[in-house]
């Protein structure tokens, strides 16, 4: 196995804790299709942490699958930074191949296709990742045999991808991407999109199980793209994103149908909030709030008058220094010439 | 494993890991593999094949010309020299040459058989005297060693022993023929007898007045020498013509001179026999001149390039021609036949055209075949990124595998050109060959360096395809797409009428383009290009409506067809992508193979016509002068219907000259092999008839009744050379011709190339030629001789007795109809032999390829859909039934192909044999014939089909073994 050094360039990253195992800094992804741009991530900023699950929950067409891609290195952001802990700089800036070189013994990915080679039995599917990486014979079949016996594979082991059920597939795709990520003292992080997606409800909660039963014992981190309660549920915290922005956070053991009771919302770095659209379209899609602030709360009124009108109504004033009356919609005193400070 | 403080560690990568996976996947896909690499062979195998074809039959015929000819040439001192060291300077530079294998030097002097009380005791002896009257048997003694007895005991015939012990010597048989008349049949020199010779070893001749001193001959007396072997010269060579005679009168002043002293009035003495001092002295004061003979190197000369062989040969003799002015080189007479037989094989590269649609069809293929290989990676590229293989890694292991594949492919193909070139070589008729010329060309096969270099180049096609397909899929291609690929094809709304309209369009251009361009030289070979192309727009036009047509078909014929209708009729209109190439394939195969014999059996049919035509009668003779009425006195022979002789002879009009060719018009009239195209104006029989009844009639050509206006009827002056001077007689027209046979076309002016006739000598050249009347020539010239003859026969068969009493005659050649163009030696034995082979291979290649094509394009079918006949088991269909609706579906497909390929292929074979008249050496004057073997074509295709609807039965098994359960859960 040959590692090699890099230069270690201004570390932006020092001021992150320890325990992030990567960290998204206001991403943005442009797509170009047919002289058309399609944004698909516009502005999103998160942490992984160290041994935690983290679920990302949205409608079609969010930018889930890109957020994954982004993450994984896959996928370059237009703009923005990608933060990899095992690295300690900023992916963005590096060439493909010491991404991919990276990328080996510290992303695992997991999809709801499982990205099985067909004419490879399950235990030669788990080694292929660690042969690609180059790793030893000795230690690959050490790491395989145990990884088989984690996911409880060890009778199954010698069968081919295509005659393995739907769960089987799911536990040698996760054993597969944890083959290289075993010796990362818990740095590493499994990219799942949709892993339960074709499972039945039991399957898939035996699927989950496993999950958090690697999370505990290796300390791997989990990045989980879906669209099921069931997953979320399992989560240590869930990210909302709708059309490529987060509109939202929440603790472990979210309920997708009642988002709103456990919905924290995170301002970005411009100081900017996301509005949840579910909230959105209980208040009949508002266009403009009125925002107050008292006994430790804001509150943020729909306006459902006409706003720019109110603004413009030509009140009579006084002023403030000579007490002349100030005609409608003028802002100097025609006694003292004192203009009107709003 | 390096690992700093702060914890960064990089896998850089298995390197091997590339290579791995490549020998991986190429076990898993064997049977596409193996396809991809056939077909990639097949493109390598056929100018691999051509070329070595060429290049290992002129090593055969420079091979063969050796083997037939022990010496190349002979070098000696001219007579009369004073000195023969220039001949010693002479083998330094023999020798240094890289074409000499070996030369030998043969001193040679005068001998004079003694018998003790039988032969006079001379004192006086002069080479020129009538020593045979005198009782002097004198006779050249060549002075030889083993290994010049070995070489010669090919050249010479000879009885008893050609081995020399010591006491033994050889004798010639004239020599010992001569003994007897001189000793008045006294000396009886047999196999056994003893001899002893007087060896004259100096030249020796006392200037005028002097008195002879016997003692300056340097006499060595040879006795009690065994005469172990007699030997006779019985065929032109070298040796028998390099030991020039002595002529002179022996046995009376007034006798006539003859030759003696040559090799066949010798005798061969061991050098051994004679000692080195008396060779040393032989050969510097002998008699005669050393003669030094030098053999070529065969592989001298192949290393320097065959097809210089004979020029190279020639340099030499002229380079030892000019280093000395007294030296005399004799031979390399025939190496001409040898040049022409390289430059014929050379003149046939150029047949590797005609194979180039089923070249570029086989890249094609292999196009296809790795786009859509690398197209079913898709999943599997998107897999191994997940897993962290990096572009590099991926690119690796599928440039690995197209390279594995390149090299096999590369391997196969010449495997194929091995055994095919021999094919080529041995051909003797359409799928026909011959097996011992079949094992010649085998053990003397070689591949040229520029075919192997080709051969790479097109291996390097499959790496540098799948380099292409492979960057743009790794590139396009992200993580998480599915290993197995699902798509539904919107089913073809096209009509048919479109691409019956496009197919009818390029069949027009086809039938009209060598009709608008005449093809001949450089744009045949284009028009064989644009036809090759044409071929392909066509096979893929024919392919698109043909398949329209079945599922048109398919939905009307529901009381055949049953419920499969519903399936069959829909699935044949989509997947374009993967049966439009199959059937286009298909097409491709079937109709070359069918082209291609329809051209090679027009082209036997033409030349066998063309040969026949220009052969005259059934049997020509071309000898030396014979009396015009020489054939009467065979007139014993049963068969012949009728001769005449043919009296040949120069004559011009103004500056334009012509041949005027005598014949006996009635006899000619009855047995020339006519055409109706023959003569202009009437027919052959009522000119020919006029000619015999018009006393100085004459038949001229077209061209030169109009060019001298001269019409049926009108006198004409011409003058003819004649055996005393040039004559002017007078004429009178009575028709016209535009070719006869026996000689060819009548005016030359109207030639544009070469007609087959010329390549024997039968076309007259100047301007022309005019038919006159034999007797009419003869008394105008006074010729009583000629040396050509025509005999007419119902059939070859019946003159059989004849041709082989007339085939023992010397200096005679008979040429018999249907049997002219089989000499192996001739060019036009050559091309169709190779047209004949190159149709044999196609044929072979081609149905190869349909197979493998079958064996891709489907296999990968059912592959795909395997989903839907998971879907038809799962709903409650048989194994059966889903065998019997897949098998409908591709074995209709070949069948509309074989359809479809019967129709382009006799109209392309209809243009190609037009067009491939264009680039062969012979210009036929007679209109070409199309033959249509139609019980050949039809078998042959019919095969081709059965063996291909046969193989549409493997993927169709397969589709029925198809598990609904595993499938039906891995969609």
């Amino acid at each position: 196995m040959n590692t090699y050094e890099i230069e270690e360039e201004l570390d932006l990253y020092s001021d992150l804790p320890d325990d992030v195992v990567v960290s998204v800094n206001e991403c943005y992804k442009i797509y170009k299709a047919q002289e058309l741009e399609v944004v698909a991530l516009s502005g999103v900023s998160l942490q992984i942490l160290e041994g935690k699950i983290m679920a990302v929950v949205g409608p079609s067409g969010s930018g889930k699958t890109t957020l994954i891609n982004v993450i994984g290195g896959i996928t370059k952001a237009t703009v923005g930074k990608v933060y990899w802990a095992n690295l300690r700089t900023d992916i963005t800036k590096l060439s493909e191949r010491v991404l991919t070189e990276a990328r080996r013994n510290f992303i695992g990915f997991h999809f709801q296709l499982n990205n099985l080679l067909p004419h490879l039995n399950a235990w030669q599917n788990v080694e292929l990742a660690a042969r690609i990486a180059g790793v030893p014979r000795a230690i690959r079949k050490e790491r395989v045999d145990r990884l088989i016996k984690m996911v409880g594979l060890e009778e199954r082991k010698r069968n081919k991808a295509t005659t393995l059920s739907g769960g089987e597939k799911s536990r040698v795709a996760i054993a597969s991407a944890l083959v290289n990520l075993l010796d990362t003292e818990g740095k590493g992080l499994v990219l799942c999109d949709e892993p339960t997606g074709d499972l039945d409800p039991e399957t898939g909660e035996r699927i989950l199980d496993l999950f958090q039963e690697l999370n505990e014992t290796i300390g791997t981190s989990f990045f989980i793209v879906t669209h099921s309660q069931q997953v979320a549920s399992k989560a240590d915290v869930t990210v909302e994103l709708r059309d490529g922005v987060i509109s939202g956070f929440h603790q472990a053991g979210i309920d997708l149908d009642m988002l709103d009771t456990t919905r924290i919302v995170r301002l970005d770095d411009k100081h900017r909030l996301p509005m949840p659209t579910d909230l959105l379209d209980l208040a009949g899609n508002p266009r403009e709030f009125r925002l107050t602030y008292s006994d430790n709360k804001f509150m943020l009124v729909p306006q459902s008058a006409d706003v720019v009108d109110a603004m413009r109504e030509k009140k009579t004033r006084l002023c403030r220094v000579c007490g002349t009356e100030i005609p409608g919609g003028k802002f100097i005193c025609p006694n003292c010439g004192s203009q009107v400070t709003v | 494993m390096a690992k700093r403080k702060d914890g960064i560690k990089l896998l850089k990568g298995n390197r091997l890991w590339p290579i791995n996976y490549a020998l991986t996947s190429l076990k898993n896909s064997r049977t596409r593999n193996m396809g991809i690499a056939l077909i990639l062979a097949i493109s390598i195998a056929l100018p691999t094949t051509v070329f070595s074809w060429t290049n290992t039959g002129t090593q055969l015929a420079i091979r063969d010309y050796f083997d037939q000819n022990s010496y190349q040439f002979s070098i000696q001192i001219q007579s009369g020299a004073s000195s023969y060291s220039s001949l010693f300077d002479a083998q330094e530079l023999v020798l240094h040459s890289p074409f000499t294998e070996y030369a030998h030097i043969t001193p040679s002097t005068i001998g004079i058989l003694r018998a003790d009380g039988i032969t006079p005791d001379w004192e006086v002896y002069h080479t020129t005297d009538l020593n045979y009257a005198l009782g002097i048997k004198d006779g050249r003694v060549i002075v030889v060693t083993p290994e010049i007895l070995e070489v010669w005991s090919t050249e010479l015939a000879w009885e008893g022993n050609f081995s020399l012990g010591p006491g033994e010597i050889l004798v010639s048989q004239r020599f010992a023929d001569t003994a007897r008349a001189v000793s008045n049949y006294s000396i009886n020199i047999e196999i056994g007898s003893e001899i002893a010779i007087d060896v004259l070893r100096t030249s020796y001749n006392p200037p005028d007045g002097r008195p002879f001193d016997p003692l300056l001959l340097n006499r060595q007396i040879i006795r009690n020498l065994t005469v172990v072997g007699i030997y006779d010269v019985v065929r032109p060579s070298v040796v028998g013509m390099s030991y020039g005679g002595v002529l002179r009168k022996n046995w009376d002043s007034f006798g006539p001179i003859e030759s003696v002293m040559g090799i066949s009035d010798s005798v061969l003495i061991s050098a051994e026999e004679l000692g080195v001092e008396s060779v040393d002295l032989i050969k510097n004061q002998g008699f005669f001149s050393p003669v030094e003979f030098v053999r070529g190197s065969a592989d001298g000369l192949i290393a320097a390039g065959p097809t210089q062989a004979a020029i190279n040969m020639r340099a030499l003799k002229t380079m030892i021609e000019e280093s000395d002015d007294t030296l005399n080189v004799y031979g390399l007479s025939n190496i001409a036949n040898l040049q022409t037989h390289i430059n014929t094989y050379v003149a046939s590269q150029v047949l590797i055209i005609l194979a180039l649609p089923v070249m570029i069809m086989s890249l094609m293929l292999t196009i296809f075949t790795s786009e859509a290989s690398v197209s079913q990676k898709k999943g599997e590229i998107s897999a191994l990124r997940s897993k962290g293989a990096s572009y590099g890694q991926i690119f690796g292991a599928y440039i690995w595998e197209s390279l594995i594949l390149a090299l096999t492919g590369l391997l196969l193909g010449l495997a194929i050109a091995i055994l095919a070139t021999p094919l080529m070589g041995s051909s003797t008729g359409l799928l026909t060959f011959d097996i011992s010329s079949y094992q010649v060309f085998l053990n003397e096969l070689t591949i040229p360096s520029q075919a192997m270099i080709l051969a790479i180049l097109i291996a390097m096609f499959l790496p540098a395809s799948y380099l292409f397909h492979v960057s743009r899929r790794i590139d396009v291609t992200e993580i998480g797409q599915p290993t197995t690929r699902l798509a539904y094809e919107i089913p073809e709304e096209v009509h048919f009428s479109y691409y019956a309209l496009g197919l009818g369009t390029v069949l027009v251009i086809l039938l009209v383009m060598p009709v608008l361009l005449n093809p001949t030289g450089q744009t045949a070979i284009f028009e064989l290009l644009v036809s090759s192309l044409l071929l392909f727009a066509a096979a893929y036009l024919g392919s698109r409506a043909m398949r329209l047509v079945t599922a048109s078909v398919s939905e009307r014929v529901t009381s055949i067809m049953g419920e499969k209708k519903l399936y069959i009729t829909q699935s044949l209109r989509r997947r374009k992508g993967q049966f439009i190439p199959l059937l286009v394939i298909l097409t491709l195969t079937l109709t070359t193979t069918t082209m291609m014999m329809i051209q090679t059996a027009s082209f036997e049919d033409t030349l066998r016509n063309e040969a026949n035509y220009a052969l005259g009668s059934t049997v020509r003779i071309e000898t030396t002068e014979h009396p015009i009425d020489w054939l009467d006195s065979f007139l014993g022979y049963p068969g012949a219907t009728g001769s005449t002789a043919v009296i040949e002879t120069t004559s011009s009009v103004d500056y334009e000259g012509i041949y005027l060719e005598g014949i006996n018009a009635a006899e000619y009239r009855d047995i020339g092999n006519f055409k109706s195209t023959s003569f202009v104006g009437a027919s052959y029989d009522v000119i020919l008839t006029s000619l015999e009844n018009t006393a100085h009639g004459i038949i001229l050509s077209e061209y030169h009744a109009s060019l001298w206006n001269a019409s049926v009827g009108d006198p004409i002056a011409i003058d003819v050379s004649t055996g005393a001077g040039t004559k002017a007689v007078v004429f009178y027209v009575v028709g016209m011709m535009h070719s006869a046979p026996g000689f060819g076309l009548a005016s030359t002016r109207d030639l544009e190339g070469i007609p087959f006739g010329a390549f024997f000598g039968f076309q007259p050249g100047l301007g022309g030629f005019a038919l006159v009347n034999l007797n009419d020539l003869s008394n105008e010239t006074g010729y009583t001789t000629a040396r050509t003859f025509f005999i007419g026969a119902a059939s070859p068969d019946d003159v059989t007795e004849l041709t082989e009493y007339l085939n023992t005659l010397q200096y005679t050649d008979v040429y018999i109809t249907d049997a002219i163009e089989f000499d192996p030696n001739t060019v036009t034995s050559l091309f169709i032999a190779g047209l004949e082979g190159l149709t044999t291979m196609s044929f072979i290649m081609c149905a190869a390829m349909g197979i493998s094509s079958i064996a891709l394009f489907l296999g990968s079918a059912v592959i795909e859909r395997e989903p839907e006949y998971a879907l038809f088991r799962a709903i409650g269909g048989t194994k059966k039934q889903v065998i019997s609706l897949v098998f409908s579906e591709f074995a209709g497909s070949v069948l509309a192909s074989v359809l479809i390929s019967l129709g382009l292929g006799v109209l392309f074979g209809y243009t190609q044999t037009l067009l491939t008249f264009g680039i062969f050496s012979v210009w036929p004057i007679l209109p070409k014939i199309l033959t249509y073997p139609l019980l050949i074509m039809l078998l042959t295709v019919a095969l081709e089909c059965v063996v291909m609807i046969i193989a549409c039965y493997f993927p169709a098994r397969r589709a029925g073994n198809t598990n609904p359960a595993e499938v039906l859960r891995n969609m």
